[in-house]
């Protein structure tokens, strides 16, 4: 396989195994030689780079006062004799 | 940090490796954690609340109706997994325990309120299939270049930050993970907004490594294509 068996249209559906490490080596090989010429697709991968960070400050964390009170209550009624 | 490792759905030879190289580490941080829970430490448990307590109602509700009926679903987890501390083997890491606790209460109680199958089972393989892609942005095949893009990508990405992780794009990245397939919401979810590992999605939701893959991608190409036109027209493509 060459550069030119890659086209853009297929390597977009390669983006997620590419960056979670999953391809083979012989596709990796294609996958980055391919990137080495086409600077559009370098760019896919920088957006999509952009999304997972993004993604990543959706992150909540409040929990609504009177549910965490009756949660400790419950935890404390079951591991809060212990000495 | 990694999990141990779930189903062998899909080549990840090196999984293993780098779990035997990473046990150490993960049981000590845990088992210090689990013996804290175990001997009352209420601000250990809070924190472990805190944690997880909303990806947990959001998962939920990929299962269930109603907001209420996920508060319960997660109510009755936390229950769970207060009664079950001292039972807990530490053979998992204690969110994907949890996390397994929760789907399969969710899946259950999804099942018995709609009568039918889970929403998760409803929503099957079509939307895991064709491109993620708009094929527009292509030039089409048969022509010279064919398949190589026609309208190449804005580059957003070069976007201030403060412009990119503004209140506006996170809801719009919100909204979009709310009209994904519940399958989808529920990887991109722990994986892109909690930050979970490959293997730890996988061992909580009961998929393969492969179906967690495709799950991610199309998820993460939707949410792609919204920020795209979101910013169209600050970054033309």
């Amino acid at each position: 396989m060459s550069y030119e068996d890659l086209p853009c249209n297929d390597f977009v559906e390669l983006a997620t195994d590419y960056l979670e490490g999953s391809l083979t080596i012989e596709q990796r090989l294609v996958v980055e030689r391919h990137l080495a010429f086409c600077a559009p697709c370098v760019d896919y991968l920088d957006q999509m780079r952009a999304v997972i960070q993004t993604t990543g400050t959706l992150r909540e964390e409040d929990v609504p006062e009177p549910v965490m009170e009756s949660l400790v209550d419950a935890f404390r009624s079951l591991h809060g004799e212990h000495p | 940090v990694r999990a141990p490792v779930c189903n062998a759905g899909g080549g990840w030879e090196t999984a293993s490796d780098a779990y035997n190289a990473d046990v150490g580490a993960v049981s000590s941080t845990e088992r210090d954690l689990l013996e804290r829970l175990r001997a009352g430490d209420e601000p250990a448990f809070q924190g472990l609340v805190r944690q997880h307590h909303r990806a947990m109602t959001r998962l939920a509700l990929s299962f269930v109706p109603t907001p209420a009926i996920a508060d319960e679903v997660v109510q009755e987890t936390w229950l769970a997994v207060i009664r079950g501390l001292d039972g807990f083997e530490g053979r998992s890491l204690l969110k994907t325990w949890i996390f397994r606790i929760l789907v399969n209460r969710a899946k259950t109680r999804g099942v018995r309120e709609q009568r039918s199958m889970p929403f998760s089972s409803l929503t099957t393989r079509e939307d895991e299939q064709g491109p993620t892609v708009d094929p527009e942005r292509f030039i089409a095949d048969g022509e010279p270049f064919g398949g190589y893009w026609s309208v190449p990508p804005s580059r957003f990405f070069e976007l201030p930050e403060e412009r990119l992780l503004a209140a506006e794009t996170r809801a719009l990245i919100g909204r979009a993970i709310r009209a994904l397939p519940a399958r989808q919401q529920e990887v991109i979810r722990l994986r892109d907004v909690e930050g979970w590992e490959a293997a730890e999605v996988c061992e909580s939701l009961g998929i393969s490594e492969a179906n967690q893959r495709v799950l991610l991608h199309r998820a993460r190409a939707q949410v792609r294509a919204q920020m795209e036109s979101h910013f169209a027209e600050l970054v033309p493509a």
